[in-house]
Protein backbone atom coordinates (compact mmCIF):
# COMPACT_ATOMS: atom_id res chain seq x y z
CA UNK A 1 0.00 0.00 0.00
CA UNK A 2 1.39 3.40 -0.82
CA UNK A 3 2.52 4.95 2.36
CA UNK A 4 1.95 8.91 1.19
CA UNK A 5 -2.09 7.89 0.68
CA UNK A 6 -2.16 5.67 4.10
CA UNK A 7 -0.45 9.01 5.98
CA UNK A 8 -2.92 11.46 4.35
CA UNK A 9 -5.92 9.17 5.04
CA UNK A 10 -5.00 9.80 8.62
CA UNK A 11 -4.30 13.09 8.81
CA UNK A 12 -7.69 13.63 6.92
CA UNK A 13 -8.66 10.92 9.87
CA UNK A 14 -6.99 13.01 13.01
CA UNK A 15 -8.74 16.48 11.16
CA UNK A 16 -12.01 14.93 11.53
CA UNK A 17 -11.40 13.45 14.92
CA UNK A 18 -10.95 17.56 15.80
CA UNK A 19 -14.12 18.85 14.76
CA UNK A 20 -15.71 15.42 16.41
CA UNK A 21 -13.07 16.63 19.72
CA UNK A 22 -14.75 20.40 19.59
CA UNK A 23 -18.37 18.99 19.34
CA UNK A 24 -18.19 16.45 21.96
CA UNK A 25 -15.99 18.46 24.61
CA UNK A 26 -19.27 20.91 24.83
CA UNK A 27 -21.45 17.52 24.90
CA UNK A 28 -19.20 16.50 28.09
CA UNK A 29 -19.01 19.72 29.13
CA UNK A 30 -22.65 20.25 29.91
CA UNK A 31 -23.00 16.64 31.01
CA UNK A 32 -20.57 16.90 33.56
CA UNK A 33 -21.47 20.24 35.30
CA UNK A 34 -25.46 20.48 34.70
CA UNK A 35 -25.64 16.34 34.28
CA UNK A 36 -27.90 17.31 31.04
CA UNK A 37 -27.51 14.48 27.96
CA UNK A 38 -28.69 17.32 25.38
CA UNK A 39 -29.73 15.66 22.59
CA UNK A 40 -30.10 19.18 20.61
CA UNK A 41 -26.55 19.34 20.99
CA UNK A 42 -26.36 18.41 17.25
CA UNK A 43 -28.85 20.80 16.12
CA UNK A 44 -26.75 23.38 17.87
CA UNK A 45 -23.77 22.34 15.63
CA UNK A 46 -26.36 22.07 12.69
CA UNK A 47 -27.37 25.65 12.83
CA UNK A 48 -23.65 26.65 13.57
CA UNK A 49 -23.02 25.33 9.87
CA UNK A 50 -25.90 27.16 8.43
CA UNK A 51 -25.38 30.18 10.11
CA UNK A 52 -21.97 29.92 9.03
CA UNK A 53 -22.96 29.70 5.41
CA UNK A 54 -25.59 32.58 6.03
CA UNK A 55 -22.90 34.82 7.06
CA UNK A 56 -20.54 33.54 4.23
CA UNK A 57 -22.94 34.06 1.46
CA UNK A 58 -23.47 37.25 2.97
CA UNK A 59 -20.39 38.58 3.24
CA UNK A 60 -19.65 37.24 -0.19
CA UNK A 61 -16.29 38.15 -1.94
CA UNK A 62 -14.81 39.21 0.97
CA UNK A 63 -11.48 37.13 2.08
CA UNK A 64 -12.39 37.96 5.37
CA UNK A 65 -15.93 36.07 5.25
CA UNK A 66 -14.80 32.53 6.40
CA UNK A 67 -13.36 33.98 9.48
CA UNK A 68 -16.28 36.26 10.17
CA UNK A 69 -18.73 33.26 10.23
CA UNK A 70 -16.08 31.45 12.62
CA UNK A 71 -16.84 33.35 15.09
CA UNK A 72 -20.14 35.31 14.90
CA UNK A 73 -21.73 31.67 14.12
CA UNK A 74 -20.53 30.02 17.58
CA UNK A 75 -21.92 33.18 18.94
CA UNK A 76 -25.16 33.42 17.26
CA UNK A 77 -25.76 29.13 18.66
CA UNK A 78 -24.64 30.60 21.79
CA UNK A 79 -27.35 33.01 22.11
CA UNK A 80 -29.78 30.50 21.08
CA UNK A 81 -28.39 28.06 23.67
CA UNK A 82 -28.81 30.73 26.59
CA UNK A 83 -32.29 31.65 25.23
CA UNK A 84 -33.21 27.53 25.38
CA UNK A 85 -31.31 27.31 29.04
CA UNK A 86 -33.12 30.39 30.34
CA UNK A 87 -36.52 29.83 29.08
CA UNK A 88 -36.72 26.11 29.29
CA UNK A 89 -33.95 23.76 30.65
CA UNK A 90 -33.70 25.91 33.86
CA UNK A 91 -36.99 24.99 35.23
CA UNK A 92 -36.17 21.49 34.83
CA UNK A 93 -33.10 20.42 36.56
CA UNK A 94 -34.53 18.99 39.25
CA UNK A 95 -36.44 16.64 36.78
CA UNK A 96 -35.57 12.77 36.78
CA UNK A 97 -32.65 12.12 33.55
CA UNK A 98 -35.42 10.15 31.51
CA UNK A 99 -37.65 13.58 32.00
CA UNK A 100 -34.62 15.86 30.68
CA UNK A 101 -33.47 13.48 28.09
CA UNK A 102 -36.92 13.75 26.69
CA UNK A 103 -37.25 17.99 27.13
CA UNK A 104 -34.09 18.02 25.19
CA UNK A 105 -35.18 15.66 22.64
CA UNK A 106 -38.33 17.49 21.78
CA UNK A 107 -35.91 20.54 21.78
CA UNK A 108 -33.60 18.78 18.83
CA UNK A 109 -37.42 18.74 16.79
CA UNK A 110 -38.33 22.16 17.40
CA UNK A 111 -35.14 23.23 16.65
CA UNK A 112 -34.73 21.17 13.45
CA UNK A 113 -38.02 22.46 12.00
CA UNK A 114 -36.91 25.84 12.69
CA UNK A 115 -33.63 25.08 10.72
CA UNK A 116 -36.01 23.41 8.04
CA UNK A 117 -38.09 26.66 7.86
CA UNK A 118 -35.36 29.43 7.94
CA UNK A 119 -32.83 27.57 5.90
CA UNK A 120 -35.01 25.31 2.99
CA UNK A 121 -33.79 21.59 2.53
CA UNK A 122 -31.25 22.52 -0.02
CA UNK A 123 -27.92 21.48 0.19
CA UNK A 124 -25.38 24.12 1.06
CA UNK A 125 -21.52 24.55 1.02
CA UNK A 126 -19.05 26.97 1.93
CA UNK A 127 -15.94 27.43 0.54
CA UNK A 128 -12.56 27.76 2.22
CA UNK A 129 -10.70 31.04 2.58
CA UNK A 130 -7.64 31.30 -0.20
CA UNK A 131 -5.31 30.31 2.27
CA UNK A 132 -6.88 27.52 3.94
CA UNK A 133 -8.26 25.99 0.14
CA UNK A 134 -6.29 23.04 -1.76
CA UNK A 135 -3.40 21.14 -0.56
CA UNK A 136 0.46 21.38 -0.48
CA UNK A 137 2.63 18.39 -1.10
CA UNK A 138 5.80 16.74 0.86
CA UNK A 139 7.07 14.48 -1.61
CA UNK A 140 4.28 12.43 -3.15
CA UNK A 141 2.46 13.19 0.12
CA UNK A 142 -0.71 15.38 -0.15
CA UNK A 143 -1.85 17.34 2.72
CA UNK A 144 -5.18 19.57 2.56
CA UNK A 145 -4.75 22.56 4.20
CA UNK A 146 -7.45 22.76 5.91
CA UNK A 147 -6.55 19.49 7.93
CA UNK A 148 -3.71 21.55 9.13
CA UNK A 149 -5.63 24.31 10.56
CA UNK A 150 -7.93 21.95 12.70
CA UNK A 151 -5.13 19.83 13.61
CA UNK A 152 -3.94 23.31 14.87
CA UNK A 153 -6.89 24.64 16.46
CA UNK A 154 -8.19 21.39 17.87
CA UNK A 155 -5.28 21.28 20.24
CA UNK A 156 -6.24 24.94 20.88
CA UNK A 157 -9.87 24.41 21.75
CA UNK A 158 -8.54 21.65 24.54
CA UNK A 159 -5.64 24.12 26.18
CA UNK A 160 -8.58 26.59 25.96
CA UNK A 161 -11.21 24.66 28.36
CA UNK A 162 -8.27 23.15 30.41
CA UNK A 163 -7.41 26.99 31.40
CA UNK A 164 -10.95 27.25 31.59
CA UNK A 165 -11.67 24.70 34.05
CA UNK A 166 -8.48 25.26 35.77
CA UNK A 167 -7.17 29.03 35.95
CA UNK A 168 -10.65 30.83 36.48
CA UNK A 169 -13.34 31.14 38.77
CA UNK A 170 -16.41 30.14 36.92
CA UNK A 171 -14.50 26.86 35.83
CA UNK A 172 -13.43 25.91 39.38
CA UNK A 173 -17.01 26.37 40.47
CA UNK A 174 -18.04 24.50 37.38
CA UNK A 175 -16.23 21.71 38.50
CA UNK A 176 -17.39 21.80 42.18
CA UNK A 177 -21.29 22.15 40.90
CA UNK A 178 -20.67 19.02 38.75
CA UNK A 179 -20.89 17.04 42.09
CA UNK A 180 -22.29 18.52 44.66
CA UNK A 181 -24.32 21.92 43.64
CA UNK A 182 -26.16 22.26 46.69
CA UNK A 183 -23.50 22.53 48.76
CA UNK A 184 -22.07 25.12 46.14
CA UNK A 185 -25.19 26.96 46.52
CA UNK A 186 -24.45 27.47 50.61
CA UNK A 187 -21.47 29.23 49.67
CA UNK A 188 -23.39 32.08 48.22
CA UNK A 189 -22.80 31.42 44.74
CA UNK A 190 -25.95 31.64 42.36
CA UNK A 191 -25.73 28.13 40.80
CA UNK A 192 -28.44 29.01 38.46
CA UNK A 193 -26.24 31.63 36.78
CA UNK A 194 -23.57 28.84 36.21
CA UNK A 195 -25.17 26.68 34.96
CA UNK A 196 -26.56 28.99 32.07
CA UNK A 197 -22.93 29.66 31.45
CA UNK A 198 -21.93 26.04 31.57
CA UNK A 199 -24.91 25.46 28.97
CA UNK A 200 -23.68 28.20 26.64
CA UNK A 201 -19.94 27.34 26.67
CA UNK A 202 -21.37 24.17 25.76
CA UNK A 203 -23.30 25.78 22.75
CA UNK A 204 -20.82 27.42 22.15
CA UNK A 205 -18.52 24.73 21.03
CA UNK A 206 -21.18 22.94 19.34
CA UNK A 207 -21.60 26.21 16.95
CA UNK A 208 -17.76 26.37 16.79
CA UNK A 209 -17.80 22.32 15.59
CA UNK A 210 -20.74 23.57 12.79
CA UNK A 211 -18.62 26.46 11.59
CA UNK A 212 -15.65 24.51 11.34
CA UNK A 213 -17.52 21.21 9.78
CA UNK A 214 -19.25 24.00 6.82
CA UNK A 215 -16.59 24.03 4.57
CA UNK A 216 -15.47 20.01 4.08
CA UNK A 217 -18.86 18.92 3.57
CA UNK A 218 -22.26 19.47 2.24
CA UNK A 219 -24.35 21.54 4.76
CA UNK A 220 -28.11 19.90 4.89
CA UNK A 221 -30.91 18.93 7.35
CA UNK A 222 -30.05 15.79 8.92
CA UNK A 223 -26.37 16.59 9.32
CA UNK A 224 -27.11 16.90 13.43
CA UNK A 225 -28.34 13.15 13.41
CA UNK A 226 -24.59 11.49 12.57
CA UNK A 227 -22.54 13.82 14.63
CA UNK A 228 -25.38 13.39 17.92
CA UNK A 229 -24.42 9.56 17.84
CA UNK A 230 -20.87 9.97 17.33
CA UNK A 231 -20.66 12.54 20.13
CA UNK A 232 -22.63 10.73 22.34
CA UNK A 233 -20.15 7.26 21.79
CA UNK A 234 -17.34 9.66 22.17
CA UNK A 235 -18.09 11.05 25.55
CA UNK A 236 -19.23 7.60 26.66
CA UNK A 237 -16.02 5.80 25.81
CA UNK A 238 -13.96 9.25 26.92
CA UNK A 239 -15.68 9.05 30.33
CA UNK A 240 -18.68 10.90 30.68
CA UNK A 241 -17.89 14.93 31.51
CA UNK A 242 -14.08 14.85 30.95
CA UNK A 243 -12.71 16.89 28.45
CA UNK A 244 -9.39 14.63 28.10
CA UNK A 245 -11.88 11.61 27.81
CA UNK A 246 -13.96 13.64 25.22
CA UNK A 247 -10.16 14.16 23.00
CA UNK A 248 -9.22 10.90 23.19
CA UNK A 249 -12.44 9.47 21.96
CA UNK A 250 -12.37 11.43 19.17
CA UNK A 251 -9.04 10.39 17.92
CA UNK A 252 -9.97 6.95 18.35
CA UNK A 253 -12.78 7.54 16.37
CA UNK A 254 -11.65 9.83 13.70
CA UNK A 255 -8.38 7.28 13.06
CA UNK A 256 -10.40 4.43 13.53
CA UNK A 257 -12.81 5.81 10.63
CA UNK A 258 -9.81 6.40 8.09
CA UNK A 259 -8.07 2.88 9.12
CA UNK A 260 -11.29 1.24 8.33
CA UNK A 261 -11.17 3.35 4.85
CA UNK A 262 -8.09 2.06 4.34
CA UNK A 263 -7.97 -1.25 4.83
CA UNK A 264 -11.86 -2.45 4.28
CA UNK A 265 -13.56 0.35 2.68
CA UNK A 266 -16.70 -1.54 2.33
CA UNK A 267 -17.06 -1.74 5.89
CA UNK A 268 -14.77 1.37 6.95
CA UNK A 269 -18.44 2.53 9.05
CA UNK A 270 -18.55 -0.29 11.11
CA UNK A 271 -14.76 0.67 12.49
CA UNK A 272 -15.57 3.10 15.05
CA UNK A 273 -18.03 1.45 16.59
CA UNK A 274 -16.28 -1.77 16.80
CA UNK A 275 -13.88 0.34 18.76
CA UNK A 276 -16.91 1.77 21.18
CA UNK A 277 -18.28 -1.56 21.83
CA UNK A 278 -14.30 -3.31 22.69
CA UNK A 279 -13.31 0.00 24.91
CA UNK A 280 -17.12 -0.18 26.46
CA UNK A 281 -16.01 -4.10 27.39
CA UNK A 282 -13.21 -3.41 29.14
CA UNK A 283 -14.17 -0.11 30.73
CA UNK A 284 -17.78 0.31 30.95
CA UNK A 285 -17.70 3.15 32.55
CA UNK A 286 -14.95 5.26 30.16
CA UNK A 287 -11.75 5.12 29.08
CA UNK A 288 -10.98 8.29 31.89
CA UNK A 289 -12.25 9.23 34.89
CA UNK A 290 -16.30 10.08 34.88
CA UNK A 291 -17.78 12.69 37.09
CA UNK A 292 -21.11 10.62 37.29
CA UNK B 1 -29.79 37.27 65.06
CA UNK B 2 -31.38 34.57 64.67
CA UNK B 3 -35.00 32.92 65.86
CA UNK B 4 -36.72 29.76 64.97
CA UNK B 5 -40.25 29.46 65.79
CA UNK B 6 -42.25 26.89 65.75
CA UNK B 7 -41.20 24.69 62.81
CA UNK B 8 -42.49 21.61 61.36
CA UNK B 9 -39.95 20.21 58.56
CA UNK B 10 -40.72 17.19 56.09
CA UNK B 11 -38.45 15.34 54.07
CA UNK B 12 -41.05 13.93 51.50
CA UNK B 13 -44.00 12.36 53.42
CA UNK B 14 -41.99 11.82 56.62
CA UNK B 15 -42.39 14.57 59.53
CA UNK B 16 -39.40 15.39 61.03
CA UNK B 17 -39.20 18.48 63.27
CA UNK B 18 -42.54 19.21 65.55
CA UNK B 19 -42.62 22.93 66.39
CA UNK B 20 -39.11 23.45 66.91
CA UNK B 21 -38.34 26.76 68.25
CA UNK B 22 -34.77 28.61 69.38
CA UNK B 23 -32.88 31.34 69.38
CA UNK B 24 -29.26 32.69 69.04
CA UNK B 25 -28.20 36.26 70.30
CA UNK B 26 -25.42 38.01 68.13
CA UNK B 27 -22.36 36.95 69.82
CA UNK B 28 -23.49 33.78 71.22
CA UNK B 29 -22.70 30.16 71.08
CA UNK B 30 -25.47 28.29 71.47
CA UNK B 31 -25.51 24.08 70.98
CA UNK B 32 -28.37 21.80 69.57
CA UNK B 33 -27.27 18.64 71.70
CA UNK B 34 -29.33 15.25 70.74
CA UNK B 35 -28.36 11.92 70.04
CA UNK B 36 -28.36 10.24 66.37
CA UNK B 37 -31.64 10.89 64.51
CA UNK B 38 -32.57 13.35 66.94
CA UNK B 39 -33.01 16.24 64.03
CA UNK B 40 -30.28 18.30 64.46
CA UNK B 41 -28.95 18.33 60.93
CA UNK B 42 -32.74 18.94 59.72
CA UNK B 43 -33.34 21.84 61.83
CA UNK B 44 -29.76 23.77 60.35
CA UNK B 45 -30.66 22.60 56.69
CA UNK B 46 -34.32 23.61 57.48
CA UNK B 47 -32.58 27.17 58.71
CA UNK B 48 -30.38 27.12 55.95
CA UNK B 49 -32.97 27.07 53.63
CA UNK B 50 -31.87 23.54 51.97
CA UNK B 51 -35.10 21.87 53.43
CA UNK B 52 -37.36 25.01 54.42
CA UNK B 53 -39.98 24.35 56.97
CA UNK B 54 -43.77 23.88 55.98
CA UNK B 55 -44.56 25.59 59.05
CA UNK B 56 -43.32 28.27 61.24
CA UNK B 57 -41.40 31.16 60.89
CA UNK B 58 -37.50 31.46 60.75
CA UNK B 59 -35.93 35.02 61.35
CA UNK B 60 -32.28 36.24 60.08
CA UNK B 61 -31.58 39.34 61.45
CA UNK B 62 -34.89 39.98 62.35
CA UNK B 63 -36.15 39.20 58.55
CA UNK B 64 -38.37 36.27 57.53
CA UNK B 65 -36.10 33.63 55.32
CA UNK B 66 -38.90 31.75 54.15
CA UNK B 67 -38.55 31.57 50.48
CA UNK B 68 -35.46 32.79 50.40
CA UNK B 69 -32.77 30.67 48.29
CA UNK B 70 -30.04 29.29 50.19
CA UNK B 71 -27.75 31.48 48.01
CA UNK B 72 -29.00 34.87 49.02
CA UNK B 73 -28.96 33.52 52.60
CA UNK B 74 -25.24 32.87 52.79
CA UNK B 75 -25.05 36.34 50.96
CA UNK B 76 -26.49 37.87 54.30
CA UNK B 77 -24.71 36.15 56.08
CA UNK B 78 -24.98 32.44 57.60
CA UNK B 79 -22.71 29.80 56.53
CA UNK B 80 -23.41 26.06 57.13
CA UNK B 81 -20.63 23.64 57.71
CA UNK B 82 -22.18 20.03 56.99
CA UNK B 83 -21.63 17.19 59.35
CA UNK B 84 -20.43 15.33 56.67
CA UNK B 85 -18.21 17.98 55.28
CA UNK B 86 -18.96 18.07 51.53
CA UNK B 87 -15.19 18.68 50.49
CA UNK B 88 -15.07 19.10 46.56
CA UNK B 89 -12.79 16.13 46.27
CA UNK B 90 -11.60 17.30 42.83
CA UNK B 91 -10.40 20.65 43.74
CA UNK B 92 -7.41 21.58 45.47
CA UNK B 93 -7.59 23.02 49.40
CA UNK B 94 -7.03 26.18 48.05
CA UNK B 95 -9.27 26.13 45.35
CA UNK B 96 -12.46 24.96 47.95
CA UNK B 97 -11.11 27.92 49.81
CA UNK B 98 -10.84 30.76 46.58
CA UNK B 99 -14.57 29.93 44.99
CA UNK B 100 -15.78 30.75 48.71
CA UNK B 101 -14.74 34.17 48.57
CA UNK B 102 -16.72 36.32 47.18
CA UNK B 103 -14.22 38.51 45.78
CA UNK B 104 -11.33 37.66 44.20
CA UNK B 105 -9.36 40.07 46.62
CA UNK B 106 -11.35 39.80 49.42
CA UNK B 107 -12.55 42.43 51.18
CA UNK B 108 -14.03 41.46 54.31
CA UNK B 109 -12.45 40.36 57.56
CA UNK B 110 -11.53 36.16 56.14
CA UNK B 111 -9.41 35.27 53.36
CA UNK B 112 -6.83 32.68 52.51
CA UNK B 113 -4.07 33.80 54.76
CA UNK B 114 -6.92 34.06 57.69
CA UNK B 115 -7.90 30.87 57.63
CA UNK B 116 -4.33 29.21 56.93
CA UNK B 117 -3.69 31.27 59.97
CA UNK B 118 -6.45 29.60 62.17
CA UNK B 119 -5.53 26.40 60.67
CA UNK B 120 -1.98 26.05 59.96
CA UNK B 121 -2.25 22.00 58.35
CA UNK B 122 -4.54 23.85 55.57
CA UNK B 123 -1.66 26.03 54.14
CA UNK B 124 0.87 23.29 53.93
CA UNK B 125 -2.06 21.15 51.71
CA UNK B 126 -2.98 24.08 50.00
CA UNK B 127 -2.39 22.15 46.22
CA UNK B 128 -3.00 18.75 47.39
CA UNK B 129 -6.91 17.35 46.17
CA UNK B 130 -9.51 17.75 48.83
CA UNK B 131 -10.52 14.33 48.29
CA UNK B 132 -6.71 13.24 49.75
CA UNK B 133 -7.30 14.86 52.86
CA UNK B 134 -7.92 13.10 56.37
CA UNK B 135 -11.20 13.36 57.90
CA UNK B 136 -10.19 15.62 60.33
CA UNK B 137 -8.60 17.97 57.63
CA UNK B 138 -11.51 17.79 55.98
CA UNK B 139 -13.27 19.23 58.76
CA UNK B 140 -11.17 22.09 58.99
CA UNK B 141 -11.33 22.68 55.10
CA UNK B 142 -15.46 22.53 55.35
CA UNK B 143 -15.24 25.45 58.26
CA UNK B 144 -12.20 27.40 56.48
CA UNK B 145 -14.55 27.59 53.38
CA UNK B 146 -17.42 28.70 55.05
CA UNK B 147 -15.26 31.42 56.90
CA UNK B 148 -14.45 32.46 53.48
CA UNK B 149 -18.19 33.63 52.75
CA UNK B 150 -17.68 36.48 55.58
CA UNK B 151 -20.62 34.74 57.51
CA UNK B 152 -22.10 36.68 60.68
CA UNK B 153 -23.27 33.53 61.61
CA UNK B 154 -22.07 30.13 60.99
CA UNK B 155 -24.18 26.48 61.64
CA UNK B 156 -21.44 23.75 62.49
CA UNK B 157 -22.72 20.17 62.54
CA UNK B 158 -20.59 18.07 64.45
CA UNK B 159 -17.60 19.42 63.36
CA UNK B 160 -15.61 17.24 66.25
CA UNK B 161 -17.66 13.50 65.42
CA UNK B 162 -15.09 11.05 64.70
CA UNK B 163 -12.14 12.92 65.84
CA UNK B 164 -8.81 12.27 67.89
CA UNK B 165 -9.25 13.60 71.20
CA UNK B 166 -5.88 16.17 70.85
CA UNK B 167 -7.98 17.32 67.32
CA UNK B 168 -11.19 17.90 69.51
CA UNK B 169 -9.63 19.94 71.75
CA UNK B 170 -8.25 21.86 68.66
CA UNK B 171 -11.54 22.44 67.11
CA UNK B 172 -12.73 23.74 70.61
CA UNK B 173 -9.94 25.94 70.82
CA UNK B 174 -10.77 27.43 67.32
CA UNK B 175 -14.31 27.95 67.81
CA UNK B 176 -13.40 30.46 70.92
CA UNK B 177 -11.41 32.24 68.39
CA UNK B 178 -14.31 32.21 66.18
CA UNK B 179 -16.53 33.56 68.94
CA UNK B 180 -14.16 35.95 70.19
CA UNK B 181 -13.81 37.40 66.50
CA UNK B 182 -16.97 38.03 67.15
CA UNK B 183 -19.26 35.17 65.03
CA UNK B 184 -22.46 33.93 66.14
CA UNK B 185 -22.64 30.18 65.94
CA UNK B 186 -25.24 27.22 66.40
CA UNK B 187 -23.50 24.54 67.08
CA UNK B 188 -24.74 20.79 66.77
CA UNK B 189 -23.17 17.75 68.96
CA UNK B 190 -23.60 14.64 70.46
CA UNK B 191 -20.71 15.17 72.82
CA UNK B 192 -22.15 16.69 75.77
CA UNK B 193 -18.61 17.71 76.65
CA UNK B 194 -17.50 19.30 74.24
CA UNK B 195 -20.48 21.30 73.56
CA UNK B 196 -20.77 22.34 76.74
CA UNK B 197 -17.01 23.64 76.90
CA UNK B 198 -17.43 26.22 74.21
CA UNK B 199 -21.19 27.40 74.24
CA UNK B 200 -22.69 29.59 76.40
CA UNK B 201 -26.22 27.49 76.43
CA UNK B 202 -28.04 24.99 74.74
CA UNK B 203 -30.77 23.42 73.65
CA UNK B 204 -31.77 19.79 73.79
CA UNK B 205 -33.38 18.41 71.32
CA UNK B 206 -34.95 14.50 70.56
CA UNK B 207 -37.25 12.89 67.91
CA UNK B 208 -37.89 16.52 66.68
CA UNK B 209 -38.99 17.94 69.88
CA UNK B 210 -37.02 20.24 71.83
CA UNK B 211 -37.07 19.09 75.55
CA UNK B 212 -35.00 20.78 77.40
CA UNK B 213 -33.21 24.32 77.28
CA UNK B 214 -30.54 25.93 79.95
CA UNK B 215 -27.32 27.49 80.16
CA UNK B 216 -24.00 25.56 79.88
CA UNK B 217 -23.92 25.10 83.87
CA UNK B 218 -27.70 23.75 84.45
CA UNK B 219 -27.41 21.20 81.48
CA UNK B 220 -24.49 20.11 82.67
CA UNK B 221 -25.62 19.29 86.32
CA UNK B 222 -29.19 17.92 84.95
CA UNK B 223 -27.98 14.55 85.52
CA UNK B 224 -31.92 13.50 84.39
CA UNK B 225 -31.66 15.38 80.89
CA UNK B 226 -28.43 14.17 80.01
CA UNK B 227 -29.76 10.29 80.61
CA UNK B 228 -32.68 10.77 79.08
CA UNK B 229 -31.63 12.41 75.79
CA UNK B 230 -27.88 12.30 75.60
CA UNK B 231 -25.74 9.49 75.44
CA UNK B 232 -22.82 9.95 78.86
N1 LIG C 1 -33.20 12.69 53.40
C1 LIG C 1 -33.98 12.13 54.34
N2 LIG C 1 -35.16 11.56 54.02
C2 LIG C 1 -35.95 11.00 54.98
N3 LIG C 1 -35.65 11.00 56.27
C3 LIG C 1 -34.51 11.55 56.66
C4 LIG C 1 -33.61 12.15 55.73
N4 LIG C 1 -32.55 12.62 56.40
C5 LIG C 1 -32.78 12.34 57.70
N5 LIG C 1 -33.94 11.70 57.86
C6 LIG C 1 -34.53 11.27 59.14
O1 LIG C 1 -34.76 12.41 59.92
C7 LIG C 1 -34.48 12.18 61.27
C8 LIG C 1 -33.56 13.26 61.81
O2 LIG C 1 -32.34 13.21 61.10
P1 LIG C 1 -31.17 14.23 61.31
O3 LIG C 1 -30.17 13.96 60.24
O4 LIG C 1 -31.72 15.60 61.40
O5 LIG C 1 -30.60 13.78 62.71
P2 LIG C 1 -29.28 14.24 63.45
O6 LIG C 1 -29.71 14.72 64.80
O7 LIG C 1 -28.52 15.17 62.62
O8 LIG C 1 -28.54 12.87 63.61
P3 LIG C 1 -26.95 12.53 63.51
O9 LIG C 1 -26.38 12.80 64.86
O10 LIG C 1 -26.95 11.07 63.21
O11 LIG C 1 -26.37 13.35 62.43
C9 LIG C 1 -33.90 10.77 61.35
O12 LIG C 1 -34.90 9.92 61.82
C10 LIG C 1 -33.55 10.44 59.93
O13 LIG C 1 -33.76 9.07 59.71
MG1 LIG D 1 -26.65 15.11 61.66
Amino acid sequence: MDPSAVASLLLVGLARAMILFIVAAGLTFVLGVLRVPNIAHGSLYMIGAFTAFTIAEVLGKNPAGFWIALVVAPLVVAAVGLIIERGLLSHLYQREHLMLILFTFGIMLILNDMVKFVWGADYRSVTPPEILDGSFTLGDFAIPRYSIFLLILGPLVALGLWLLSNKTRLGKISRAAAVDREMVGVLGINVSWVFAAAFVIGCLLAGLGGALVAPTTSISLGMDHTIIIECFLIVTIGGLGNTWGALIGALLFGVSQSLGLLFLPQYAIVFPYAIVVIVLLLRPRGLLRSVW
Amino acid sequence: MLEVADIDTYYGLSHILFGVSLRVERGEVVCLLGRNGAGKTTTMRSIMGLTPPRRGTIRFKGKPTAGVEPYLLARQGIAYVPDNRRIFAELTVGENLEIAARDANQKGEWNQARVFELFPVLKEKRSRKGGHLSGGEQKMLAIGRALMTNPDFILLDEPMEGLAPLLVRAIEDQILQLKAAGLTVLLAEQNINSALRVSNRGYVIDDGHIRYTASVKELWENQEVRNKYLLV
